[in-house]
């Protein structure tokens, strides 16, 4: 989080996480779609001549006063592929919230799954951890005939309890809900943490 | 993640509005001296902290601000890579009408100069290097912080989660 004093703006950074066309562009183009347009800035897309993420995509919200502050979300996405994953690591520098975008068909459990221990070293090497940072899991691609059970999913990528969605991004499905949360689960968090501070200093 | 270290992600969070309005100032020097398009302070995510924007500036501040910060550690991790002892200073991207510089200020802050052919790079490289050499007390200072238990107590979750239901949502 970071609070500008002098222009009364409060930044998120959210990073929308997950293998190769997981759905984590579509989720951006939908909100960049679909939101009011006074809320929102330019998106901004760096991809390949194939049409593939290459480093990342950038949208930022801005929603109305809250106690005289100016909540701004930056919402970025991480190319998917495995060869990039310094671009990942680079783009999760200053990070606030995840949203972990994984594919629901089954021959994805394992890209799923190393890409979320992906996701965890580069939060330890920022020290970090999975367990004690706000995160949310969006099922993605639930709609397609061999999406594997939710209670697969949660077994096989929900360690720590996070909220989870069961979304079909292309459509829309949970995509706001999915963001909402993850806000809500970051400003939970930083309240926690300046909690902890407070008990320490008493 | 313990308290020191939570603090250590925060830093930046912790500027006071005398360091602000004093950042600002120096920006606003630096860009008089240069007659550049833009000049920006951002932190290591390209979240602008100040900037001087020329009124006739059509650029957008804060996707240049993003993808500058990106550009930047995307060199750093080369020069990790190389070996180096230490990140690049500074990252020039030539145009044909601008050019962009970005120079490190700290590990967590950069500055960002948009500017036209006609400035002369050496007298960037000059005036940047002495704003560096200003900024860098102001933004060390420990001053007395903003109250972000405050701020961030209270009603401000139920007020947020109010505004974000109302917002994000699909427009008609």
């Amino acid at each position: 989080m970071f609070i500008n004093w002098l222009l009364n703006e409060i930044h998120l950074k959210i990073v929308y996480y997950g293998p190769g066309l997981s759905g984590k562009t579509e989720n951006i183009t939908y909100i960049h779609k679909h939101i009011d347009p006074a809320l929102k800035g330019d998106l901004i897309t760096l991809k390949t001549r194939e049409d593939r993420t290459i480093f990342f995509d950038f949208l930022q919200l801005e929603v109305g006063q809250i106690a005289g502050k100016k909540p701004k979300f930056n919402l970025y996405t991480v190319p998917g592929q495995v060869h990039y994953q310094l671009s990942r690591k680079v783009v999760l520098n200053g990070v606030d919230g995840i949203v972990f975008v994984a594919d629901s068909q089954r021959e994805m459990m394992d890209s799923n799954l190393d890409t979320l221990l992906d996701l965890e070293k580069h939060l330890i090497a920022d020290g970090k951890t999975l367990e004690h940072f706000p995160w949310v899991l969006q099922y993605n691609k639930r709609d397609l005939p061999t999406s594997v059970s939710i209670n697969e999913m949660n077994q096989k990528l929900n360690f720590f309890n996070v909220p989870y969605f069961e979304s079909v991004a292309t459509q829309g499905k949970e995509v706001f809900p999915t963001l909402k949360t993850t806000i809500k689960e970051v400003v939970k968090h930083v309240q926690s943490q300046l909690n902890v501070n407070q008990r320490k200093r008493a | 993640m313990t308290p020191s270290e939570y603090h250590r992600h925060t830093v930046e969070t912790m500027l006071s509005k005398p360091q602000f309005e004093q950042v600002s100032t120096t920006l606003s020097s630096l860009a008089d001296k240069l007659r550049v398009g833009a000049v920006m302070l951002a932190n290591s995510s390209g979240r602008v902290i100040a900037k001087n924007v020329r009124k006739d500036f059509k650029g957008d501040i804060t996707l240049l601000s993003t993808l500058a910060a990106s550009s930047y550690a995307a060199a750093n991790e080369m020069a990790r890579i190389l070996d180096e002892d230490d990140n690049f200073k500074m990252v020039l991207h030539e145009g044909r009408k601008h050019n962009i510089y970005v120079s490190s200020v700290s590990d967590h802050f950069f500055l960002i100069i948009v500017f036209e052919k006609g400035v002369a790079l050496g007298m960037v490289r000059l005036f940047t290097r002495k704003t560096i050499e200003l900024l860098t007390p102001i933004l060390q200072r420990r001053d007395t912080r903003q109250n972000l238990s405050e701020l961030l107590g209270g009603s401000f979750e139920s007020l947020l989660n109010d505004e974000l239901d109302r917002s994000l949502t699909e427009f008609t």
